[in-house]
C-alpha cells in the first residue's frame, strides 16, 4: 500500500471518481470565465490552459486568482470534495480521523508569470505528518509542472543547509541534480510529504496552470507550530473516536 | 437587538510563534472584527473584556446577571487557552450554561445549540489529548527512537 509514497514520499495517484473530478473542473473553469467575462467553449481543459490571455499584469491575474479562491471555497466543500475523489489513496495515509485544510491554495501560473513558487519544505512549520494534495486543472508537464525532491535528497538538502547555512550553491548543486519535475496529467494528483522540498520555475509551456494544493492529516497527529484550530476542519472521524470522545466528554463533564 | 460579551485578546510584543504570522491583530482591529460579526447578527456590545497570557478569563468576571447577555463573542480561541496551550475545557463548559450563543472569529467557530456545543467540545478534547501528548517526555523519547524507515521497511 503506497510503497512508492513511503519510499519517495511523494505519488503520482489516478483519481477514483474521474467525474467528479470532472465536475470540479468544469466548476473551476465557469468560475473563472465569469470573472474574466468571456464565454466558455466546449473544450473544458483548452479554455483553462487559455486562461493567461485574459490578464495583462501579473497582478491582475494574482487578483484573479484571489477571487477565483474566495468564490470556490464558498461554492464548493473542496476539502470533502478533493478527499472523496481521491480517498483510496488517502485513507491509508491519514487514518479514518482526518483533519483538512480549511481553506484550499489555489495557484495560477501564466508562462513567463515571473513570481514561481520558491523552493521550499512546509514541515516544518507545518507538521510532519501531514500529506498534500497536489491537483492540477489541466496537463501539467514540464516547467509548466512543479518539482519535487524525493525524500532522500530532500533530506540531504535539509543537511546540507544545516550544516552550511550560508552555502546557497551547493544547495542549489543537490537541487539541480535531483529536483523532478512532475508530470501530472489532469486526472491525476501529486500526493507529497510535508517534509519535502518543492516549488516552481518560470512556466515556458505557452499554456497556464490553474492547480490547487490542500492538506489532510490525522486528527490526533501532532500539530507543528500552525495551529489546527485555524487552518483544520475535521472531514470525518472513525465511530471509535466517536464513542472515546464522547466517552471522555462524559467523564470531564457530566 | 442581541447583546454580546465580546472578549479580546491582548497579544505579546515580538514575534509570534507561528511562522508565516508576522503580527498579531492589535485590540483596535479585533474590535472592528468583533463589530462586523455583531452587525451581522443585528447584535452590540454590551461589555468588552481583555485577556493575556497573564490576565485569564472566568464567568465569574463578568456575569453580573446571567440574563444580560445574548451571548459572547472571543476574537480567538487564544482566549481560552493555558499556559501550556491546551484549552480550558472547564471554563468553555461553563461558558456555554451562561451564554445562549458563543462565537471565536479567528477559528470560525459558532455555537448557537447543544449539537455544536458538543462537536465543538470533542474537538478541544482531542486537541487537549494532543498537545499534553507532545509535551510529555514519553513522546519525545518515542520519537527519538522510532524512524520511518524502521516502522516501513
Amino acid at each position: 500500500m503506497n510503497s512508492t509514497f513511503s519510499k519517495n514520499g511523494f505519488e503520482i495517484i489516478k483519481a477514483d471518481d474521474l467525474p467528479a473530478l470532472n465536475e470540479l473542473q468544469k466548476h473551476v473553469r465557469d468560475i473563472s470565465y465569469k470573472l474574466i467575462g468571456t464565454e466558455t467553449s466546449e473544450n473544458i481543459i483548452g479554455d483553462l490552459n487559455s486562461l493567461h490571455k485574459a490578464f495583462k499584469s501579473p497582478e491582475d491575474a494574482n487578483t484573479f486568482r484571489l477571487k477565483l479562491t474566495s468564490q470556490l471555497s464558498s461554492q464548493v466543500d473542496v476539502g470533502t470534495k478533493v478527499f472523496e475523489i481521491f480517498r483510496s489513496k488517502l485513507e491509508p495515509l491519514v487514518g479514518p480521523d482526518i483533519l483538512v485544510q480549511k481553506t484550499p491554495n489555489l495557484v495560477f501560473q501564466p508562462p513567463e508569470y515571473p513570481i514561481p513558487t520558491e523552493l521550499h519544505r512546509d514541515a516544518p512549520a507545518n507538521s510532519p505528518y501531514e500529506v498534500i494534495v497536489w491537483l492540477p486543472f489541466v496537463d501539467c508537464f514540464n516547467t509548466k509542472s512543479m518539482y519535487v525532491l524525493d525524500r532522500e535528497h530532500s533530506q540531504i538538502a535539509a543537511e546540507h543547509i544545516k550544516q552550511n547555512p550560508d552555502d546557497k550553491n551547493g544547495f542549489d548543486e543537490i537541487l539541480l541534480a535531483h529536483a523532478a519535475l512532475m508530470e501530472v496529467p489532469f486526472g491525476s494528483a501529486l500526493i507529497f510529504w510535508s517534509g519535502l522540498f518543492h516549488g516552481s520555475i518560470v512556466n515556458k509551456e505557452g499554456e497556464s496552470r490553474l492547480s490547487l494544493n490542500i492538506r489532510y492529516k490525522n486528527l490526533f497527529s501532532p500539530a507543528g507550530m500552525k495551529d489546527q484550530l485555524r487552518y483544520f476542519n475535521i472531514l470525518q472521524t472513525s465511530q471509535l473516536t466517536d464513542l472515546g470522545l464522547d466517552f471522555q466528554y462524559r467523564e470531564q463533564f457530566r | 437587538m442581541k447583546k454580546y460579551l465580546s472578549i479580546l485578546h491582548d497579544y505579546e510584543s515580538g514575534d509570534f510563534f507561528e511562522p508565516g504570522v508576522s503580527k498579531m491583530p492589535n485590540l483596535d482591529l479585533q474590535r472592528k472584527a468583533i463589530d462586523v460579526l455583531l452587525q451581522k447578527r443585528d447584535a452590540r456590545q454590551v461589555q468588552e473584556f481583555k485577556t493575556s497570557v497573564d490576565q485569564r478569563f472566568s464567568t465569574k468576571d463578568v456575569i453580573f446577571e446571567t440574563d444580560q447577555f445574548s451571548g459572547i463573542v472571543f476574537f480567538s480561541a487564544e482566549s481560552l487557552r493555558t499556559k501550556n496551550r491546551e484549552i480550558d475545557l472547564k471554563l468553555f463548559n461553563s461558558l456555554y450554561e451562561e451564554f445562549a450563543e458563543i462565537f471565536i472569529i479567528i477559528e470560525s467557530i459558532s455555537i448557537e445549540n447543544e449539537q455544536e456545543f458538543l462537536s465543538v467540545s470533542k474537538r478541544f478534547i482531542s486537541l487537549n489529548y494532543c498537545v499534553q501528548r507532545d509535551a510529555s517526555d514519553e513522546w519525545k523519547d518515542l520519537v527519538s527512537q522510532v524512524t520511518i524507515g524502521s516502522i516501513n521497511q
